[in-house]
Order: C-alpha cells, then structure tokens, then sequence
C-alpha cells in the first residue's frame, strides 16, 4: 500500500499539475493515520513535512522535570507571551504525578484546547497558527487557541463610502467578519458554516445564512456548488464566485460584492446567503437580483422618499451611462430631424472642423475617459491628481481647440462618466462601460435599430440569466406584486412586512403586523 | 427515449442557426447604413414653391449657412452663441414638376440636402392659385419631410419672402414659426392641410404672408390673413381683420385674442379672451341638415373708455349680451361667406355630420356639394366675464367720480 502511494506521489511529482502534488502529499501523510506514541517519531515526520520552513518553531522542553514535550508552531501566527504565560510556565513548574494529556489539559488555563490525532490535524492546526503541543508517550496531541497575527484595524470601507449610517467594514481576517456579522445578527439562527478549499493555501470559507428565512434549498445548493472545487489557491472572494456562478460569461455580476457588514446582514434578513473568505474583506451574497446592485445601503438610511428619489436618480443614470454616446451618434449621424433645429444648427457648427465621424470621435473619447479613470484608480492617490487635472485638459478644452472633439461630445461623454460612477457597486458599473462600446458600435451602424436591437439582446440575456435560481430581473420579470415594494420604490419601513422571495412554506412575515393596528388602541387609553 | 433525445438536438440545431443568422440579418437589413454626419448636410430650414411663367416650378430653399468664421468663434469656451442674420443662404432651382426640382436642388449643394428640419413651407400666390395639389402629394410622400411644418401663402412670391432676412430671429423660418406661436390662432401644419384637402370637404384655410416694407426698417414678414383653399387650388383671400367668424367656427382662437366694442361714439371697450371653445352639434331633421354652432368664451376685461361701471352686474350683463352678438355677427357673416360666396366647406361640416350620421352620410356624400350651401345654422354663443378688472369704471374720465 505504502509502495504504491510513493510511485504514484513521485509520479505526479514529475508531473505538471501541482494541486493534484499537493493533494496526493496530504493523501500520503493519511495513510500512516495516528499520530505516534513516539515523541521522536510524531516530531521527525513534522520535521519532514515542515523541511526549509524557517518560520516554524520546535520548541522542545520538558514537563515537570521529567516528561519531553514540544511544542510546535509558526512564529508570527501565534501569541508568544500568552503562550509563555499560559501553557510554558504552568507545565514547567507542574509536579503532576501523571502527565496525561487529559491532565496537562486540566493545568493549561486557556479556553480553546482541541486534541490532535492525526499528523494532518497537526499541520492543519499549525498553519492556522494554533500552537500544537506533542508530549511522549502520547499518541495526541493539543493545540491552543492562541493565534494572533497582525491585522488591519476595522476602518470604513472606501469603495462604499456613505453619508449616513455605519462606518465599519470587513477586514482580511475570517474571523473578525464572521464577529462582525454576528454582532449585527445576534440570533443563534445565524448559521455559519466553515469549509476550506485551496490545496496550498486551505482558505478558510465560511457560508453565513438565518436559518428559518433563508431556503434550505438555496444553502444546499450554495453547499452542493462549493463541494467540489479544487483550486490550488483561492486569494480572494471573487475565485470562488467565478468558479460558483450561474453564468460564468456573463457579463453581469451574479452575486453581490460589499465589505460592508450592514449590507451583509440586510441581506442575511431577506434569506440570502454569504460568503465570506478568508483573506479578502469582499463578501459575496446569492441570490441577488438587477436591482440590488442598483441599490446603496444610504437608501434604507435615509427616509423613505429621498431613499426612492435617488433610487430614481441612479436608475435614469444607470440607463444614461449604457445609452447616453450610442443615442448621441444615433441621433446626430441619422435622425438629424429629432432635434430641435436650433439645437441641430448650434451642433452642426461645433462639428463643422472636426475631421472624424461622430462614432470615431465618441470611440476616441470613451476610451480616453477610460483610460484616464483606470489610470487615476491605480496610481498613488498624490500622483492620481495630477493624472485628472492633466485629464480634464487634455479630454476637455484642449481636444475641443484642437478640432479633434466637438464640445457637445465632451459633454456626452463627461456625463455618460458620472452617470457610471453613480452605480453604488463598482462591478455592475464596469459592466455597463464595457457594454457601451458595442453599443456605440451598433448606434454607428445601425442607428436607432441598433441601439434597439441591442437593448433587445441585452435584455433578453438578463431575462435568461438567474442568480442561484432567482431570475434577474425578478421582481419586474417575471412579476410578483408581493416584491415589488423595494425596487421601484423603497417603501417605508413600516410598510415592509414580508420577506422578499420567501418559499410559500416559510415563515414571511418580518414585523409584527399587530404593531400598527395596536397602535390605535395605546393611544385611547392615554 | 430515442425520439426525445433527437428533438432535443434539433431544437438545439435551431437554437445555434437562430444565434448565426440574427448578427447576419442585423447587418443586411435594409436601409440603415446611411449614416451621414450632420456638418455634411445642407439643412433646409424653410421651403418655397413657386410657378414661374413658363408654366414650370420653382423650388426654393433657405439653407442655414455654417460659415467658417464662424467655428473660430466656438472654438474657445467663449463661443459666440450670437446668430445674426446673414448665416442663411437661397438657393433656386427650376423644373417640370416638384421632385424634378428637388433633384435638381443636389446639383447646385455641395451637401446633403436634408429636409428633416424645414419648419416651413411656403407657396407662391400663383402656385396656389393654380392647385397645390400636385406637390402636396410630394410632400406627404417623402418620410424625411415634418408633417408638423407650417404652411403659408404668400401675398407674392414665395421666393421674395424666403429671400428675407429678418432681424431679430435666425432666419425668415424662424420668424414665421415664431409668428404663429403667437398669433391670435393656431396655423396650419402641413398634416393639417393635407387632412382638410384629402378630406370629405376638401376645403382648407392656410394663413397668408406680406410683407412689410417700411422705410426705416428692414422688411419683414407679417401674417396678414387666410386663404382659402377649395378643391386643391386658393379661390379667396380675406384680411387678418375679417377672420374672427372664421376662427370661431374652426375652433382656433386662441387666448390673448383681443375684441373691441364701440357701444357709444368714440368710447371703447376692449375685452381679451382667456379660453374660449366651439363645438359644432349636427342634426338631420326630415332631410334638413342643420348645425348648431355652440361657443363658450371666458373674457377679461382690458380696456373701458365708456361710461360703464363693470362693478355692476347689471353691466356686465350687458356687455357680455353685446359680446355675444358681436360674435354672432361674425359668425353669421363668416358662413355666409362659405356657404354663398365660396360654396366650400372650410368649417369641415362634413367631417361633423359623417360622424353623427354615418349611414345617411354614405347615402348622401356625393350630394355634399349642394347641400353645404342648404345647411342650417344656429348659433348658442355664451360669452362669461371672468375678471372685470382692477377698476369698475373708468375713473380717470374727468365726468366721472
């Protein structure tokens, strides 16, 4: 057995793919199965394992004057002084008669003591910065709770800044969101689930939903999808929405990205699910719909009217910034007679000296808009200034005397870019700049035609598309009344009772009913 | 199992020709790749058609002139915004018919010429009076052409008044379109004139254009009238004065139409109407085809050099029974005009009596001609002062207190 599992491990060593390597060595260690009553044994085969890792530690010493132990972890990845404190100096100073695991365990003052049976449990133990504790004699081992490494302070997130509200955001560690959505849900309903993928980096993944409004169905299927991965390494959350969505060549984003608990848990409360990966402070939330990305968290924080007001806003902008340059070089290059004449001659002399054809010259400056965005997005924030001053001239005053633009396209095309900045998710928003240029193309073309026929194709890809079985652009289509209250209009809070997409045998309601029709009855015995 | 199977594949077989021959068929259908950038085109910005001696059509266009002294004006943010007058030019083509002309128009433009922005298409007085029949039909037949352009005759030529430049608005288009904006009553659009003249009356009223020559100042357009149009060709003219009958029957008066009584020497009173509404209600009584003509009118009182006091009800009474009969009057007057004198349906009798009578319109509709002439009309003309105004009398009248 043993002889047969070593050529197949040197066969695929010599072999390209380097997760079924890494896969087939763990698969190596679970045949010798327990650890051994051998201190020597159990610490040499570590030995092995962790050969030209210069950042684990053996720490050997000895219990009570007379039993070996050592202590195995990865400095960095624990807490040294608690370590000393805690488990060192109450078993250096131990006179135990017996040095039993089960009796260290009772002189060890610290609350998250797991036993280790197997040398996989250990490594796993270890890398996660758990402190592994071997003693002779004993075929188990512990580990320590005491990991702690350095982490980002919990800060606002800046790619989804609001007025109003918390300022709190997810951080790269797993365990710190995990926290942080449990202090918004304090429910034990909150179920999260952990699993770890990734061959080499055994990312921590944990699946987060209220038991009771979220469909079991969805968290089977979320759990069915995850199952079978096996991916080398997963760095951040959006490996595993590729590798889990419905569609994987669609252009649009079929579960939400925030690094805002809020909106994690606003969501968890409509029976979505997340996803939290360790080392990324971008969750992931399914099902989802069009319009929760068109959505922003200040509108459940501000009152209800300015909420749909400015949901309003963002729909129009939303539509402006797929639309707004194809429906310019639409018009201007073949229904001259829809604009008003005034308008058409003022228009006609701007471009008089422009060389290019209306599409060219949009082609030209949506590129240089984008060009100039992702190059002031990834600069340093003190050279990305100077990146948009520079920017403004050059797409702005400068393009226009030099007779490469007219001024109504630099219009165009200033307010097509703020309208796609105004999407409140930076994934939906880069969607729609990508679908702007067929759709110049096709406006070019085809003109209005075009424009229709690509409404018509990118509707009818929306129409298909689904979100963990949601279709997308539910509620509208296919319509159901009973949701309608948060898309078009975000209704008062009082009003929204029900949970949104809530299988018929689940319990709907949200609030009390009884809240507002009591209401009457307080007031009359005042 | 089998058979399940192989439907599923032609229905997939389908899905793939489906997905292949849309991008295909996107790219082929008709009629669309005739882009054309707008600094290309010749915009025309009104029309004019006329008949010259020899019996042909001359097409004239006003075409907006991007000159470019111009463009370095806009170049900077400072751009001048300001449009003088001299930015339109003319152009004149001869030809047999109204599309030989307009091919012709090509041939002396360097652009495009592009007809999606004439606001307004002129006739010639001659070319009126001989039919417009024949290029109304060119007219509604090209889709590029604004069915919502005014149409006018011209007192002359169509071509002297294009040739306008007037001073204030961007060119002569502009300042007709302007002008009927304003006037006491809506214009005539070229959907509007091609209704009345396809029509069961097959009469028309188009608005009339002269031009003003004073000596001090540039001339300029002016809507002096109506023209009445029967049959495809103009058989009157009347004056700007003389239309108020005409108004009310047709339904286009609008607010801000002034109306001035005299009820003693040299002692005025003007009212000005704030809305005002006919309706026509047709009856047919033993073979007599009779209209009623019921107008509703609210008005304000603007002027009051007479001795009246319109705080009194009593006055008011009065004046608004004055009003009513001056109204009358007019109408009386404006149909006896149709009914005798032109013998044309311009009040589109016919269209009101096909709809409350279709049957015994279908029987009777070849008989309209003579019995336009026959048709009754009784008037219900209610006149309601709205607002007297600030003051009841008059009390700047030296006799007054």
């Amino acid at each position: 057995m043993i002889t047969v599992s070593h050529i197949l491990s040197r066969l695929l060593r010599s072999g390209q793919r380097r997760s079924a390597q890494a896969e087939q060595s763990i698969h190596h260690l679970q045949v010798q199965a327990d650890l051994s009553e051998e201190l020597h044994v159990n610490v040499e085969l570590l030995r092995n394992i962790y050969a030209d890792c210069s950042d684990i530690i053996f720490h050997e010493f000895v219990i009570g004057g007379r039993t070996r132990a050592v202590l195995i972890y990865i400095d960095g990845l624990i807490n040294v002084e608690e370590i000393d404190r805690h488990v060192l100096a109450p078993l250096q100073r131990d006179n135990l008669d017996e040095h039993s695991l089960s009796n260290i365990r009772r002189t060890i003052p610290v609350t998250s003591i797991t036993t280790v049976k197997t040398p996989v449990d250990a490594i796993e133990a270890i890398s996660n910065g758990r402190p592994v504790l071997l003693v002779e004699k004993e075929p188990q081992g512990l580990s320590f709770g005491l990991s702690e490494w350095e982490k980002r302070a919990i800060e606002e997130p800046t790619s989804e800044s609001v007025l109003k509200g918390p300022r709190e955001g997810f951080i790269e560690s797993i365990r710190t969101n995990t926290a942080l959505l449990r202090r918004k849900v304090r429910s034990p309903n909150l179920k999260i689930r952990m699993i770890r993928k990734g061959n080499y980096t055994r990312t921590s993944i944990a699946i987060a939903y209220i038991d009771g409004i979220a469909s079991p169905a969805l968290v089977e299927e979320v759990m069915r999808r995850l199952q079978p991965i096996e991916i080398d390494g997963i760095l951040e959350s959006t490996y595993i929405e590729e590798l889990i969505e419905d569609n994987p060549f669609s252009l649009f984003p079929q579960m939400l990205a925030t690094e805002r608990p809020d909106v994690a848990a606003a969501y968890l409360l409509e029976g979505c699910v997340v996803l939290l990966v360790d080392g990324s402070p971008s969750v992931r939330i399914a099902p989802i719909t069009m319009y929760s990305l068109l959505q922003s968290p200040e509108d459940y924080y501000e009152r209800y009217f300015i909420g749909s007001a400015i949901r309003w806003l963002r729909y129009l902008f939303f539509a402006i910034s797929l639309l707004g340059p194809s429906l310019y070089v639409a018009i201007l290059t073949f229904h001259q007679e829809m604009i008003p004449t005034p308008l058409l001659l003022t228009m006609a002399r701007s471009r008089e000296q422009i060389p290019f054809p209306a599409l060219i010259e949009a082609l030209l400056m949506e590129t240089m808009f984008e060009a100039l965005r992702e190059a002031g997005a990834r600069l340093p924030k003190q050279i990305g200034s100077a990146v948009s001053i520079v920017g403004a001239l050059v797409i702005g005053q400068a393009a226009i005397s030099a007779g490469i633009v007219s001024s109504p396209m630099v219009m165009v095309v200033a307010i097509t870019g703020i309208a796609s900045f105004m999407s409140p998710r930076f994934n939906i928003g880069i969607t729609v700049r990508l679908l702007r240029f067929p759709m110049m193309f096709l406006a070019g073309f085809l003109g209005f035609l075009g424009v229709i026929l690509g409404i018509i194709i990118i509707l009818n890809h929306l129409l298909t598309l689904r979100s963990f079985g949601v279709p997308y652009l539910s509620p509208l289509a296919p319509m159901r009344n009973r949701d309608l209250k948060d898309v078009l209009i975000r209704v008062p809070t009082r009003m929204k009772a029900e949970y949104p997409h809530a299988p018929a045998d689940r319990n709907h309601e949200r609030q009390s009913s009884d809240l507002w029709s009591d209401s009457g009855n307080g007031d009359d015995s005042t | 199992m089998t058979r399940k199977v192989d439907a599923k594949l032609v229905i997939k077989r389908m899905k793939l020709a489906v997905r292949l021959i849309l991008p295909v068929a996107m790219l082929t259908l008709s009629g669309c790749w005739d882009s054309t950038e707008v600094n290309d085109l010749a915009i025309i910005t009104a029309v004019g058609i006329d008949r010259t001696e020899d019996q042909q059509l001359e097409l004239t266009v006003k075409i907006y002139l991007i000159s470019p002294s111009d463009i370095e004006g806009s170049n900077g943010m400072t751009g001048s915004g300001d449009t003088g007058s001299g930015q339109s030019i003319i152009r004149s083509v001869k030809g047999t018919s109204i599309a030989d002309a307009a091919s012709r128009l090509q041939q002396v433009l360097t652009r495009k010429v592009f007809w999606g922005q004439a606001e307004v298409f002129m006739f010639g007085a001659d070319m009126a009076r001989h039919g417009l029949d024949e290029v109304m039909d060119f007219l509604t037949r090209q889709p590029t052409i604004r069915e919502r352009a005014n149409v006018f005759i011209s007192g002359t030529t169509a071509k002297e008044v294009l040739a306008l430049n007037p001073p204030i608005e961007r060119s002569v288009s502009d300042a007709l379109r302007e002008m009927v904006n304003l006037q006491t009553w809506s214009g005539t659009s070229l959907m509007k004139l091609s209704q009345m003249m396809s029509g069961k009356s097959r009469a028309a009223i188009v608005p009339t254009v002269d031009i003003i020559e004073a000596d001090y100042e540039t001339p300029f357009p002016y809507i002096s009238g109506i023209a009445i149009v029967k049959n495809g060709a103009m058989i009157d003219q009347i004056r700007e004065e003389d239309t108020l009958g005409i108004m009310w029957l047709r339904d286009i008066i609008k607010p801000r139409k002034t109306i001035t009584l005299e009820p003693g020497k040299h002692q005025y009173i003007s009212v000005q109407l704030i809305r005002g509404h006919t309706s026509l209600i047709p009856s047919i009584e033993d073979d007599r085809w009779k209209i009623t003509v019921r107008s509703e009118s609210l008005v304000k009182i603007i002027e009051n050099t007479t001795d009246r006091d319109y705080s009194i009800p009593d006055h008011l009474d009065q004046l608004e029974a004055e009003l009513a009969d001056h109204i009358n009057r007019n109408i009386n007057q404006a149909i006896d005009l149709a009914q005798q004198k032109w013998k044309a349906d311009i009040y589109q009798f016919a269209n009101v009596f096909h709809r409350a009578y279709p049957k015994i319109w279908a029987r009777q509709k070849d008989r309209w001609e003579e019995l336009f002439p026959k048709v009754e009309v009784k008037l219900e003309t209610n006149v309601i002062i709205r607002r007297p105004g600030m003051t009841g009398k008059n009390i700047f009248k030296p006799g007054q207190r």
